[in-house]
Order: structure tokens, then C-alpha cells, then sequence
């Protein structure tokens, strides 16, 4: 029967398909690195660097619509602004000079 | 036929098998090979569950009876597009249906996160596969499509009151939702096992959330409306188990919706997320199962049924996986930031969660309170419909106002100055909309002139926000307001996104109120002649008429509607007798109006004599009910649509160092 | 990760103290308002099958459940709809008085679930509050039609 035929050819492409890529010996082109520490902390550190400038443009869209008064305005874009700054500064730190 | 069937399944059963194992040794000796095995395992498991698809439904549509399944469910009388529905009317049929969509979700999900999570993709197929392949064990062995029988004549059939166009995308789209939720709860535990806890998880996981969520409650929007217009009683939620299934992980998928915002500016609320998620597919799983079995109604039917402890078993594993991974990983979920003030959005969001867990919560308990009173005493009680709307008031309410608060508050702290300014419009909305109900005598339900002030006040804080931020594009840019207001959305989709759907809240609670705190109604029995009055409404009957149908005799009555002397036309409720079916099911006739609301009316019963009984009822507003459902679909489609310059501005912060696990 | 609210030398600013306060009051509430509705509130009923109706539930409000095994009478009548109610186990029975609506399931052999109470051995039952159940595996909500509006 034909649902028999399909039935065989998807279980023998199942079997082929899977150990296929077993078949060759593990390269190094194979390695799924884990982030190495040093890639985490990065991350990281541009995460809260694009948090920080994400946080900005809200905050002037917030003035600008009058859900933010003056005065909290000025201390927020302060404090996050000193917060992207000290996440670049780290993460030039980290990484080696361009040259 | 069959017996391929059942094949092909315990093939992908396998496959699913090897696929978690594939993913866990890809992952645990970051092995790219393992995981470009399991993942062509995963193609199979599609592969094979689409086969098992296609025979289950040849044997329907060729009326093999020997299929004890296609037997339970369909009959040669059936209509064609029902048959198509009647895959979803068994449970074998419906987890065959949920395994297909996890297949395919699967694979999108391994498609979309190969870019910037290629890390989590091995933990990812692992989970995956171990979720599709505990449905895939349902199907082999207690519940399978495949098993067979000396073929009967005929089939029993599918219910009538199934047989309506609602029933039949209900189920589907209800699936999307609980299947969807399984791609975020997978993410999660990913992210947890590969010790990632940045916040891509969230990100990525955002839209299968959000999808998700709009289906289960489009899903439910279509059962409450199919309840309204077929089952007939005059209500649309009956505080069914089964319904009751469907709104806990969507109550928790909304606080999740809402909470990762929270976490994606402050990082904080992680490990609270990760509980969310879990406990959205948990309660997904819970509802799986309480829509495909009785085994919550008492001790004696989850004994009776072999299926009540694979689910024990499901939720076990899910629960108790979440909350091992919850606690090795604790160190790692440490918050970044803390809530600074209580006058803040991310304050409001912590309450909005509250509430919403809290009313989750409450119908949970309210669903298991029967299988809890029994293990405790012996006499089994239950709770109706007062004890879940005490809850919805008590916890809705504060939601609802919060939900205008929401927006006017700024991150992180919010200036009482400015929201006393902020406040103000949408406060005196409110106000004048309770004076102006209780003026017009709504004061017959306080919950009803609280329900609607609050509704008012939220309105006028959405519309203003729409307005604010255009009039501010408009003193930056200088464009006009259609302009402004397209670029005000296009750019900031999610946030205005998310306020429609706010306003289809609004239009919903709006329809709820009026259509049961304020509806009036009437019944009688009428002979030819004489007539009934409801609101202004008077429905004078001029007889029994009979129709014939493709699988069902028909006895209306009909009645003609007149209301302050001038005609609004005939309305005919009927009752329909199924032939093979051999039910009789109840056919309402509504009369809508955008206007003022529905005009609904119940035969039931017809005499010997000609006589017939009839129900009406008056329903105010409760189009606006469906009409929300465009708003919710609308809201959804605008968050879901891809954004190419956040997802520019997110790759842009892996490209600027080139990082492993991409493939 | 920098911290946004440094801690004083005493711990906590204040301000955390009291957020965090509040918010546990928030939980305080939730859970109260809980548990004073389900201890006070008259929420809840027995459910019970027909052979254990006979004990000692005289004029309390219950949920009996049953099959219908004879059936006489119009629900829409003023004398109402008389049926007798078989135990789903058991061969006890009990005669229903039943006036409201009848779902379309309902028939001699279905299973049903009806509220009301007990006189003088016969239950009285509260209008349009019975429900009819499906006695196969797929549990629907179309067999649970014309729900209780009881309340």
C-alpha cells in the first residue's frame, strides 16, 4: 500500500538524516563554544549599555507627552546616563584596543 | 491502515526520544553534530505526525467506521465541513492535534533562535522533545486514534450543538494558545540549564507569548459566543470547568505579558517570570486535560480513567523541573535593580500581577474545589457562579483602574505633580460617567456604576495618551496629526499596540455588565395570539412552523416583534430534532442591534396543544462583547509585527563581537 | 551590575523598606479577602449522589446527582416535569419535582446534575438549574447546557 511505502521511505530519510551528521568524526568547526566568561560579561555590559540608552529615549518621549516633570526628568536622565557611561567604560576595559 | 497509523506514531515517539538525547549530549558536550541530528529527528517527528494526520483523516472522510474513533464522533450524515472538525472532537483526535502543532512550533521556534541563542538551542530541542514526546506516549498507548473495531453500519455522530461554525475554529485556536505557551516555558528552562539569564530568552519569547495569548483569548471569545448563540441558555460563561481551563493560563499569561516588561528595563522580577511561565504551562497542560476528560469532577472519575495519572505525572515534571532549575540557577536570577517607588509603572505592573495570579488563583480553586472537599470530608462540594464573580469584581475592579493608571505613570518613579495633572480629565470622566449611571438608574448593581466610572476613566486615559504622544510628534516634527498618529504607532507598536487591546478590555467589561447586571427578561406561555412583554419589546406568537434540514427537523414558533407600535420584524426560536444524532437541541433567535443590544429569545417548549413556552430576555450593549474581539485581534496583530529596527538594534549587540553557537 | 539604590551603612534605604511593605500588605489583602469569602460566604454546596441524599440533608440546598430513569410530565407546565432520579452506582432512587428549562440532552439514560432541596422525600428542585452531563469520555460543554443561573 501506498501509506505503507511513504510510511518505510520517512522512516529510512528518519534514520538516514539523523545519523548522518553523526557519521563524520566531531571537527572543531563542530564546537558549540559556550560563551566564555569573558563573552558573558560583555553581553552583559551591552545589555545594560542598550538598556540605558533604551531608557533615555523613553524618558524623553515621557517628557515630551508631560508624564514627567522637569525636575525628575533632569535626575533620571542623569542617573541613566551615568549608567551607559560606566557600561561603555567597562566594556572598553575589556575589550583590546583597536590597532 | 491503522496499523500505520499506530506506526508512524510510535516511530515519532522514538525519534522524540532520541531527540532529547540528541539535544542533551549537543549540549552538555557542545557538539554541533548532535544537534544538527536532533533537530532533523524533529523534521521527522513532523514528517510522521503529519502521516498519522492524513490516515486519521482519510479513515474520516471515507467513513471507516472501523476506526472506534472516526465511529464515536462522525456519522455518514454528517456535513463535510464537520467532518473536518470531528479531528478535534475526540481525545485521541485533539492530541493528535496538539502534537502537530508543537511539531511544527518546534521547528519555527529552532528556526527563529538560531541567530542570537544558538547557546540555548540544544537545551531547547531537549525540552521540546521531551514535552512532544510525553503527548506522543498519550497517543500510543491510552489514547489512540488508531484503535479499531468490528465496523459498525454507522457512526454515532457528532453532537449538534457542535455543528456550528464557532465550535469549529474554538477548539483549533484554543490549541494554538495552549501549544504556543510550551516555546516561552521551553525558552525559560533553556536559558536556565545554559545559565544565560539575559533577558534574549524574553525577548524571543516574546511574540510566540503574545500569539499565544491573543489565541486563547480569541479562542475563548469564540466559545463565549458560540455558548451565547447555540447552547442558548442567555449567557455567555458558565464558569464550566471547561472553560475555567482556557482563562487560568491566560490570566497568567497576561501577568507574564505584563511583568516582562518590568524585567526587560530593570532586570528585575526574574525568577518571578520564570514561575509565571511555568505556572502558564502548567495550567495549559491542566487545561489539555480538563478539556479532553472529566477527571476533575471527583476522585472516583480521575481513578477510573487511566489518563489522571499521566497528567499528575505531566504536571509533576513540568513543576517540578521549573523549580529545580528555579533553585540551582537562584544565584544567577539575582535582581539588578529594586522597585524605587510605589509610584511607579513597574509598581503597577507588580500589582496588576498580583491581581491577576490572585484571580487565577481563585478559579483554580474554585475548579478543584470538588476533588479537594472530597479528599478532605467525604461529601464532594462545589462552587457556581457567585463565587467566581465575587472574585472577578473584587479582583477585576482594582485591575481595570489600574490599567488607566498604568500609562500616565512613568518608568520608575512618577512626579505627583504631573500625575495630578495627568489625572485629572480621566478622573472626572470617571466620576461624571458613575453620576451619569446612577442619574439613569444603573444603581441597581453598584458593582455595575463602579465597573463602568472605571471604565471611563481608563478610556479617556488611553485616548489621551494616543493624543499626547501625537501632539508631541507634531511641536518635534512638525507633521499632521494623521501622520503623527501613524508614525506614533508604527514606532512604538507594543505600547499602542497594547492600548488597544486595553480598549477591547474596556468594550468587553462594558458588553459583561450590561448584558447581565442589567438585562431584563421575561417568559410565558403563549397561544396563538397572545403576546409577551420585554423592555419595550412585545413578541406576539402566531404559530408552529415546521422545516426540514439536512440532518434535522425543525419547530419554530414564530413571533412577531413590535416595539413602541412599529414592526421590528419576526423572530423564530426553534427547536431542531437530529435524526441520526436522535437529540433535540435548542435554536435561539437574537435580534442585534449595534445600538441598544440584543433582543433573545428561548423556546422551551412546545404543547400539545400549540401552545409554547418562551424566555426572553433584553440584553443591552452585549455586541460590544464580540466587537472587542476585532480590538484584541487588531492590539495582537500590532505587538506581534516584526519590528526591523529592534531587531536591527538587537543583533547589532551581538555582531559587535563575534560570538559562538551560530549556525 | 551596578545597583541603583546603594544601601546605607543601616541596610535598605527606607524607601525600599517601605515599598516592600506595601507590596507585602498587597498580598496580605489578596489572600484575606480569600479566605474571609470562602469561610463566610455561603459559596459552596454538597454535591451528592442519590444514595447518599438520604441522609440527614433535609432543606438544605444540594446538588444531586443522578440518572434519569422515568420521565412524566412538561417542565414549562405549572405542575412542572416529574422524573425519577437513579444513583449512577447504586440502586437507590428518588422522585425530582422540576420546573424551568430543559436541556437538549436531556433524556431517559442521560445523566444529569440538579440543585434544589429535600421534602418529605421528594427533591424540590430550584428552577432551570438542571444540567445535563455526557456519559462518554469527551466531556463538552455543549452536553452542559442552560447552566445554573442559580445564585
Amino acid at each position: 500500500m501506498i501509506a505503507a511505502l511513504v510510511l518505510g521511505l520517512i522512516a529510512l530519510a528518519a534514520v538516514v538524516g539523523v545519523s548522518w551528521p553523526l557519521v563524520r568524526p566531531a571537527s572543531a568547526a563542530d564546537q558549540l563554544d559556550p560563551f566564555t566568561d569573558g563573552q558573558r560579561r560583555r553581553l552583559a555590559l551591552r545589555e545594560e549599555r542598550d538598556l540605558a540608552l533604551g531608557a533615555l529615549k523613553e524618558l524623553e518621549v515621557d517628557h515630551a507627552t508631560h508624564h514627567i516633570g522637569d525636575e525628575d526628568y533632569a535626575e533620571l536622565v542623569a542617573d541613566y546616563r551615568a549608567r551607559a557611561a560606566e557600561a561603555i567604560r567597562k566594556l572598553d576595559a575589556e575589550l583590546p584596543p583597536v590597532g | 491502515m491503522a496499523l500505520i497509523g499506530q506506526g508512524a506514531l510510535i516511530l515519532a515517539l522514538l525519534l522524540a526520544i532520541y531527540a532529547a538525547a540528541g539535544g542533551l549530549f549537543a549540549g552538555l558536550g557542545h557538539d554541533r553534530r548532535f544537534l544538527t541530528s536532533a533537530r532533523n529527528a524533529l523534521w521527522a517527528i513532523l514528517a510522521l505526525v503529519v502521516i498519522a494526520d492524513a490516515i486519521f483523516l482519510y479513515a474520516i472522510f471515507t467513513h471507516d467506521f472501523s476506526f472506534k474513533v472516526v465511529a464515536d464522533t462522525t456519522s455518514r450524515s454528517l456535513p463535510a465541513g464537520y467532518m473536518f472538525t470531528a479531528w478535534w472532537g475526540s481525545q485521541a483526535g485533539s492530541l493528535l492535534l496538539w502534537v502537530t502543532i508543537l511539531a511544527a512550533f518546534s521547528l519555527l521556534a529552532l528556526r527563529a533562535t538560531r541567530r542570537a541563542l544558538g547557546e540555548l538551542q540544544p537545551w531547547l530541542i531537549m525540552v521540546l522533545a521531551l514535552i512532544g514526546g510525553f503527548f506522543l506516549v498519550l497517543l500510543v498507548v491510552p489514547a489512540s486514534p488508531f484503535v479499531t473495531q468490528l465496523a459498525p453500519a454507522d457512526g454515532v455522530g457528532l453532537n449538534p450543538s457542535l455543528q456550528n461554525p464557532y465550535m469549529a475554529i474554538h477548539p483549533p485556536c484554543l490549541y494554538l494558545g495552549y501549544v504556543g505557551l510550551a516555546i516561552p516555558f521551553a525558552l525559560a528552562m533553556a536559558a536556565m540549564i545554559a545559565g544565560r539569564t539575559d533577558a534574549r530568552w524574553l525577548v524571543a519569547s516574546r511574540r510566540w507569548t503574545l500569539a499565544s495569548w491573543g489565541f486563547l483569548g480569541i479562542g475563548m471569545l469564540l466559545g463565549s459566543h458560540w455558548a451565547y448563540t447555540e447552547v442558548g441558555w442567555g449567557g455567555f460563561w458558565a464558569w464550566d470547568p471547561v472553560e475555567n481551563a482556557a482563562l487560568m493560563p491566560w490570566l497568567v499569561a497576561t501577568a507574564f505579558l505584563h511583568s516582562v516588561m518590568v524585567q526587560e528595563r530593570k532586570g528585575m522580577l526574574k525568577v518571578w517570570n520564570i514561575c509565571l511561565i511555568s505556572g502558564a504551562f502548567a495550567l495549559s497542560i491542566f487545561g489539555t486535560f480538563l478539556t479532553r476528560s472529566g477527571i476533575l469532577s471527583s476522585i472516583h472519575a480521575f481513578v477510573s480513567t487511566n489518563i489522571g495519572w499521566y497528567f499528575v505525572f505531566a504536571l509533576a515534571a513540568v513543576l517540578g523541573g521549573a523549580f529545580g532549575l528555579i533553585l540551582w540557577r537562584l544565584p544567577l536570577l539575582k535582581a539588578d535593580q529594586r522597585i524605587e517607588s510605589l509610584v511607579s509603572r513597574e509598581a503597577t505592573f507588580l500589582f496588576n500581577n498580583l491581581l491577576l495570579v490572585g484571580l487565577a488563583f481563585a478559579v483554580l480553586w474554585g475548579v478543584i474545589f470538588p476533588l479537594l472537599t472530597e479528599a478532605v470530608g467525604s461529601v464532594r462540594e462545589t462552587v457556581s457562579t457567585p463565587f467566581y464573580v465575587f472574585f472577578v469584581v473584587a479582583f477585576g475592579i482594582p485591575l481595570l483602574f489600574l490599567m488607566g493608571v498604568g500609562p500616565l505613570i512613568a518608568w520608575r518613579r512618577a512626579s505627583l505633580k504631573q500625575l495630578r495633572r495627568s489625572f485629572l480629565w480621566p478622573v472626572a470622566a470617571g466620576l461624571i460617567a458613575g453620576g451619569v449611571m446612577i442619574g439613569f438608574g444603573l444603581d441597581s448593581s453598584w458593582p455595575g456604576v463602579a465597573a463602568g466610572s472605571v471604565c471611563a476613566f481608563v478610556t479617556v486615559t488611553i485616548l489621551s495618551e494616543f493624543v499626547r504622544g501625537a501632539a508631541a510628534r507634531r511641536s518635534i516634527h512638525g507633521e499632521n496629526w494623521l501622520i503623527a498618529l501613524s508614525r506614533l504607532i508604527g514606532r512604538n507598536r507594543r505600547r499602542y499596540g497594547g492600548y488597544i487591546v486595553h480598549l477591547g478590555v474596556i468594550l468587553f467589561v462594558i458588553g459583561a455588565i450590561g448584558s447581565s447586571a442589567y438585562e431584563t427578561r421575561a417568559e410565558g406561555l403563549l397561544k396563538p395570539g397572545q403576546s409577551l412583554t420585554v423592555g419595550s419589546n412585545v413578541l406576539t406568537f402566531a404559530g408552529v412552523e415546521k422545516t426540514r434540514g439536512p440532518n434535522y427537523v425543525e419547530r419554530a414558533a414564530v413571533l412577531n416583534v413590535t416595539s413602541d407600535g412599529s414592526s421590528l420584524g419576526t423572530l423564530k426560536p426553534a427547536k431542531r430534532a437530529y435524526l441520526r444524532e436522535q437529540t433535540t437541541s435548542n435554536e435561539v433567535a437574537i435580534r442585534t442591534t449595534m445600538t441598544a443590544g440584543d433582543l433573545f429569545i428561548i423556546l422551551d417548549g412546545i404543547r400539545g396543544d400549540g401552545a409554547v413556552q418562551i424566555k426572553a430576555f433584553y440584553k443591552p450593549v452585549v455586541g460590544l462583547l464580540w466587537i472587542a474581539g476585532f480590538f484584541f485581534v487588531g492590539g495582537v496583530i500590532l505587538c506581534v509585527w516584526p519590528d526591523e529596527r529592534e531587531a536591527r538594534r538587537i543583533l547589532r549587540r551581538y555582531a559587535e563581537e563575534p560570538l559562538p553557537g551560530e549556525s | 551590575m551596578s545597583d541603583a539604590t546603594p544601601a546605607t551603612p543601616d541596610g535598605p534605604k527606607p524607601g525600599i523598606r517601605h515599598v516592600r511593605l506595601v507590596i507585602a500588605l498587597a498580598v496580605a489583602s489578596l489572600l484575606g479577602t480569600f479566605a474571609v469569602y470562602t469561610a463566610f460566604a455561603d459559596s459552596s454546596i454538597p454535591v451528592l449522589g442519590v444514595a447518599q441524599a438520604s441522609t440527614g440533608y433535609d432543606g438544605q440546598k444540594v446538588r444531586l446527582e443522578g440518572k434519569v430513569t422515568e420521565t412524566s410530565g412538561d417542565a414549562a407546565d405549572p405542575h412542572g416535569m416529574r422524573f425519577i432520579l437513579q444513583d449512577n452506582e447504586h440502586a437507590a432512587t428518588m422522585p425530582v419535582e422540576y420546573h424551568g428549562a430543559v436541556p437538549d440532552a436531556y433524556r431517559i439514560g442521560r445523566a444529569i446534575v440538579i440543585d434544589g432541596t429535600f421534602k418529605n422525600g421528594v427533591f424540590t428542585a430550584i428552577p432551570d438549574t438542571l444540567v445535563t452531563k455526557c456519559p462518554s469520555k469527551y466531556q463538552d460543554k455543549a452536553t452542559t447546557s442552560t447552566s445554573s443561573g442559580s445564585s
